[in-house]
């Protein structure tokens, strides 16, 4: 199990000047091989994360450990890691080879050997043949291809990406998405993905760290933070859910689990406040009689609720995911919780 | 496929417009051929003829101008020039670049307040500046007051009217330029091409050279003609700060001018400056291969 473990942040601390802090204490143990995805609001600290595993940026306290060995205070250039950058970073005075090359030829690989390396990336890419473009002359998706094939040409232990898909359009972003996901299994290079798009990291990733604040809110596979949310914010960021106070304790309903007319768990009157359309998803907001705002989602258009009208709603009790426990019970919660469990920290 | 796209594309820019791009462009040709190729038409014209006996031109046509450069006494004139020209340009770079350098790695406010100290000495007549250096540089001056007092130096340094001090008078006329050039080009670069070149292996130094250095070269190159140009032809500075003992090619244009009263020789003068410099600044281009990152950041 010990070895199965590449990479280590312990109780990691940031914070910059004049804000409040960035991280408070992160512990994330990552496996050798993983697609491990960062997912949380802009400003939660994910990127701060990434670029102090990078090593631009120095924490505050706390210790990363990479197979074993403790790098926090390691350059950047001595750490086995490398990163794809947001806005891609490609050197603009150099062509695609020389970028791709760049690592290598640093690292005195002779230059026959860097050739057929870059070669070699090209075609991992499918690029083949834009060896002498500058980076000036392509596409944004061939951009990112080129930052993909620069930082995995030098073989990183961990390849950090930080929202690569962030500048693409939804359709390319889609494909993108499958091939990262591709590549990352057949160079079976762990992969530490940032994005703020839910879908993307249930999409691609093993497991995924919903950030929040600099916490970590939840660590588990997409089927865990889906089915099982910890926290109330995870169970709103992750899919919509509605959240509901009732004696003490916190429950998550989702949307897709709100029940309307004729079922038999539909035991609470609700009027109809709002319909909309949208992603082949007709959304329904509903106000219960304590106040309290319901959201439902349904595919496809129901035309019987209309707005302004009262009807009843419900959900199935094993749909009310209990959240936010305090911590003592927590345990208890998690294990009952958790199909193959023993993952969380 | 291709050739349809690109004719296309060409229809597209001529009609796109509305109205013809010359006329857009007009005002650039008509203040070149004003101010720039007429001048010179006139200077090169004012080159092959021969001076009058008392004031202005004869029209007729003659080569002995410029023969009359190739006389010992006026081609040392042009290799002291150069070499004054060369070295000046070289400390500026070495000062200037750093300076341009940091100041696009500071804070805004910090921006700000390093340009204002560059600014600052414009306020005055560049000559009154000058003269200040006089009281710095003469015989028991400022320099040789704060040197002795600290006991650096035991006695006065002499060091107005020698070539050091004309060396410094060029540095501080023409190090803002250099330092504006340089923090331009620097001010646009994206830093964190610096962060990926670290990522990938690079030392911090290896970032700065192979990253760093080439994306700020077009600036230190516009700085290089900026400094290189006019220290070619600035003589008021060698005159006021270093005597009659150097004399650059300015001061005797300036001269042929007023004293001399030759006209064509002055103008053949300035031509052969002119082209001399335009073909230290192709090859200097050529050399660092900077034509190829122009326009580029």
């Amino acid at each position: 199990m010990e070895d199965q473990i590449i990479l280590q942040l312990k109780g990691i601390r940031k914070s910059f000047e004049e804000t409040s802090e960035v991280l408070s204490g992160i512990e994330l143990e990552i496996h050798r091989g993983e697609f491990i995805t960062l997912l949380g609001a802009s400003g939660c600290g994910k990127t701060t994360t990434l670029r102090i595993i990078a090593g631009l940026e120095t924490p505050d306290a706390g210790q990363v450990i990479l197979e074993g060995e403790d790098i926090t205070g390691l350059e950047p250039n001595k750490r086995p890691v490398n990163t794809v950058f947001q806005n891609y970073a490609l050197f603009p005075h150099m062509n695609v080879a020389e970028n791709i090359g760049y690592g290598l030829k640093i690292k005195k690989f002779p230059k026959s050997d860097i050739a057929e390396k870059v070669k070699e990336m090209l075609r991992l890419v499918q690029l083949e043949g834009f060896e002498k473009r500058m980076p000036g002359q392509l596409s944004g998706g061939q951009r990112q291809r080129v930052a993909i094939a620069r930082a995995v040409a030098g073989q990183p232990k961990v390849l950090l990406l930080d929202e690569p898909l962030g500048a693409l359009d939804l359709k390319l972003r889609r494909q993108m998405q499958l091939e990262l996901k591709r590549l990352q299994k057949r160079l079976g290079i762990t992969f530490v993905y940032i994005t703020h798009d839910q879908d993307e990291a249930i999409n691609m990733s093993d497991r995924i760290a919903v950030m929040n604040r600099g916490v970590l809110e939840q660590l588990g596979t997409p089927n865990e933070i889906y089915y099982h949310p910890r926290t109330s914010y995870v169970a709103d960021f992750v899919g919509n859910a509605n959240i509901f106070r009732e004696e003490g304790s916190v429950y998550a309903v989702r949307t897709e689990n709100v029940l309307m007319n004729g079922e038999p768990e539909c035991v609470r009157e609700a009027s109809v406040v709002e319909k909309s359309f949208a992603g082949g998803q007709l959304r329904i907001l509903f106000r219960l009689a304590d106040g309290q705002e319901v959201t439902a989602s349904r595919s496809g258009i129901d035309a019987d609720i209309r707005e302004g009208g009262v009807c009843r709603i419900g959900w199935k009790p094993e749909h009310a995911v209990e959240v936010d426990v305090p911590t003592a019970a927590k345990v208890c919660a998690i294990e009952g919780g958790t199909a193959d469990g023993g993952t969380y920290r | 496929m291709k050739s349809t796209e690109g004719a296309g594309m060409k229809k597209r820019k001529v009609s796109g417009g509305g109205q013809p791009q010359w006329l857009l462009l007009a005002p650039i040709y008509i203040f070149t051929i004003l101010f720039v190729i007429l001048p010179f038409l006139y200077m090169f014209l004012l080159s092959v003829l021969s001076r009058a006996k008392v004031w202005g031109v004869e029209f007729d046509f003659t080569l002995d101008n410029y023969k009359r450069i190739l006389e010992p006494l006026y081609l040392s004139t042009f290799a002291e020039s150069f070499r004054l020209a060369v070295i000046s340009t070289i400390l500026v770079a070495l000062i200037g670049y750093p300076y341009g350098y940091f100041m696009a790695r500071m804070n805004a406010v910090w921006k700000k307040r390093m340009l204002l100290l560059i600014m600052i000495p414009f306020w005055t007549s560049a000559l009154i500046r000058l003269y200040g250096w006089i009281i710095v540089f003469r015989s028991n001056g400022v320099l040789d007051k704060f040197l002795m007092g600290l006991h650096i130096t035991a006695e006065p340094l002499k060091l107005l009217y020698t070539y050091p001090a004309v060396v410094v008078g060029m540095i501080y006329a023409l190090l803002p330029f250099m330092i504006l050039a340089v923090y331009s080009s620097a001010e646009k670069m994206d830093w964190t091409l610096v962060e990926a070149s670290r990522d990938l292996g690079a030392s911090s130094f290896r970032a700065f050279w192979t990253v760093t250095f080439k994306l700020t070269l077009p600036g230190l190159l516009s700085g290089v003609v900026l400094t290189f140009i006019p220290s070619m032809g600035l003589f008021f500075i060698a005159d006021i700060l270093g005597g009659n003992k150097i004399v650059l090619v300015g001061s005797v244009i300036q001269e042929q001018i007023t004293k001399g009263r030759n006209q064509p020789f002055a103008a053949a003068m300035s031509v052969v400056l002119m082209l001399l410099t335009t073909l230290m600044i192709r090859l200097y281009r050529r050399i660092t291969g900077t034509s190829r990152l122009e326009g580029m950041v």
